[in-house]
């Protein structure tokens, strides 16, 4: 039996200040320290880097026997900031080549003299020391109250596209489908399409939007689609909801059961996991917990916070998309408006430009406690423009798994207007103050012990 | 509250709870899990566990989902929801609460009150 894999995922404002730091001139292997929170999801352990600190030039010491040397002085500022903050300890540092790369002996040795000795200090979470090359990385882990060391690793880069660094994508085999896949293969190139192969894409939300994105997530090849909805089928569904037929309606089917169908005929090598409870269900919160990126086609406001929440907290990219049709009533005219909105760890949430805020959720439970929530009002949805956005939805995972276009990394939202029918980007100024990505980004599960 | 009298109220939880649990949270929030407290008489299952989190002004409390009332319903004006990536129920019962005069047991045993309430 392998090991449990660890995949270290560093948030995007993070990846500049570690692969600078790795990679600064230096008349020795400059290493940076993480600080990090872990979690477990069903088949890895999770490192979830919250800091980088980069280790000052004069605190090494020269030695020609070792790649790096410093001072012991130097850790107790580091190691001080991880038990007060009661995080994990990560070493890295570079070997600067293409294709797989591995820890020197010189580097397992130091490893497993420093690893134990961090676990001394916090024996609650995890400790590693992790090469990075230009494609691949490597490393060992000591897991939380454990003496086994893991070797299975990987690094995963957020930004407006995953880079993972992995010594065992590097070795996959040949892609299956490659017939299937041969004309997407010209975009994505043989790498994204391995990405596409490999990645678990969460769906929240399987009406008008989410069973649309389950479509085209199959006719693209995800490997893995986690449908979360604990809705059955009714009759009013079938003016949206892709795949779902009268028979499906007659016999409140749950929605989850008519995409695990849609799936299987689109092409059984993609996996299809249906979860029939609400997000905030432990089963629902596992589940969404695997994904690499999660797709949020809900309607309400407390549902996307909650969908925030979670993908924060585990460093996954979030792609929401909600349409609001408001017809013509009371001499009002029709307007048509929805969001495409891509978070990426580290980017910005919804939170940081005023999507969600106190005022939005108080409005849907009359400024009452969350037990009040009932649901939101039933809104007008139009399948066409269901699709517009979900379309859009798939292309941003795309973009996100495979990179195929060049893009900048500024933060953006897309705006929706049905009236013309057109998607614009709309810039968001970070903020840097925002509570929630300071607070929830990267914190990971939580740590419990004896009171 | 003071270090001091924190301690001496999570002396009082463990006395009468026996296991009690301790974690920080995001923005440093201190959270607490009781491993057992008793429902009302009646209610399914009988035992739940017990989030607390203390705050300035009144505690936050939740319990595991899946409760049913005495009456063998589900308890009105509750929801699932996750706190700290964990799921809890929220509830909402007021009563008369005064953080200097009474203690966080108090506080959890007239909460859990609620679910001997047939709606």
């Amino acid at each position: 039996m392998r090991d449990l894999l660890t995949e270290v995922r560093v948030p995007s404002h993070l990846v500049v200040p570690l692969l600078s730091g790795i990679s600064s001139p230096s008349w020795c292997e400059p290493v940076v320290f993480g600080l990090a929170a872990h979690a477990c999801t069903g088949d890895r352990q999770l490192l979830l880097v919250k800091r980088i600190m980069p280790l000052p030039p004069h605190e090494y010491v020269p030695d020609p026997g070792h790649g790096a040397k410093w001072k012991g002085s130097a850790m107790i500022p580091i190691l001080n900031d991880a038990m007060a903050q009661n995080l994990g300890v990560v070493i890295f540092h570079a070997h600067d080549h293409s294709g797989p790369v591995g820890l020197s002996d010189d580097d397992l040795r130091s490893a497993r003299d420093l690893l134990p000795r961090f676990q001394n200090l916090l024996p609650g979470r995890a400790h590693a020391s992790v090469v990075i090359g230009r494609d691949s990385a490597a490393g060992i882990v000591l897991g939380p109250s454990s003496d086994a060391y893991l070797s299975r690793l990987k690094v995963r880069l957020l930004g407006k596209t995953l880079r993972d660094l992995d010594n065992e994508l590097l070795s996959e085999p040949i892609l299956r489908d490659e017939e299937i896949y041969n004309r997407q293969g010209l975009l994505t190139g043989t790498r994204g399409e391995r990405a596409i192969r490999a990645a678990c894409i969460a769906v929240v939300g399987l009406s008008g939007g989410g069973s649309h994105v389950v479509q085209q997530l199959a006719h693209m090849g995800v490997g893995h689609i986690v449908g979360i909805d604990s809705d059955r089928c009714d009759a009013s569904n079938r003016s949206r909801l892709i795949g779902m037929t009268s028979l499906d309606a007659f016999l409140r089917r749950r929605k989850t059961k008519v995409m695990a169908r849609m799936v299987s005929r689109i092409n059984r090598h993609v996996r299809f996991t249906g979860i029939a409870e609400p997000i905030p269900m432990k089963t629902a919160i596992d589940a969404l917990k695997t994904a690499d990126i999660v797709v949020g086609c809900v309607d309400s406001y407390h549902a996307r916070d909650d969908i925030q929440g979670l993908a924060w907290r585990y460093l996954i990219p979030y792609v929401d998309i909600g349409l609001l049709i408001r017809p013509i009533s009371e001499g009002k005219e029709v307007m048509i408006g929805g969001q495409v909105i891509t978070a990426i760890p580290g980017k910005f949430c919804q939170w940081c430009f005023g999507f969600l805020s106190d005022e939005r959720l108080a409005s849907e439970t009359g400024g009452r406690p969350r037990s009040y929530f009932k649901g939101t009002d039933k809104q007008a949805q139009v399948v066409s423009m269901n699709g517009v956005l979900a379309s859009q939805a798939v292309s941003e995972v795309l973009q996100i798994l495979t990179g195929f276009a060049p893009v900048d990394e500024e933060p953006s939202i897309k705006k929706y207007d049905g009236l013309s029918g057109t998607l614009t980007e709309m810039i968001i100024k970070p903020n840097p103050t925002c509570q929630y990505c300071t607070s929830v980004l990267g914190a990971g599960d939580l740590i419990w012990s004896k009171a | 509250m003071t270090e001091q009298e924190r301690a001496i109220e999570l002396a009082t939880l463990k006395e009468v709870y026996g296991e009690v649990e301790r974690a920080n949270g995001a923005g440093g929030r201190q959270l607490f899990r009781i491993g057992k407290a008793a429902l009302p008489a009646g209610c399914k299952p009988s035992h739940t566990a017990v989030l607390l989190i203390p705050q300035p002004g009144r505690p936050q409390i939740y319990v595991r989902p899946g409760i049913t009332l005495p009456n063998g319903r589900t308890p009105r004006s509750t929801t699932p929801v996750a706190v700290e990536g964990e799921n809890w129920l929220q509830f909402s019962y007021s009563f008369p609460w005064d953080e200097n005069r009474h203690s966080l047991m108090q506080f959890i045993e007239a909460s859990l009150r609620r679910f001997g309430k047939d709606e």
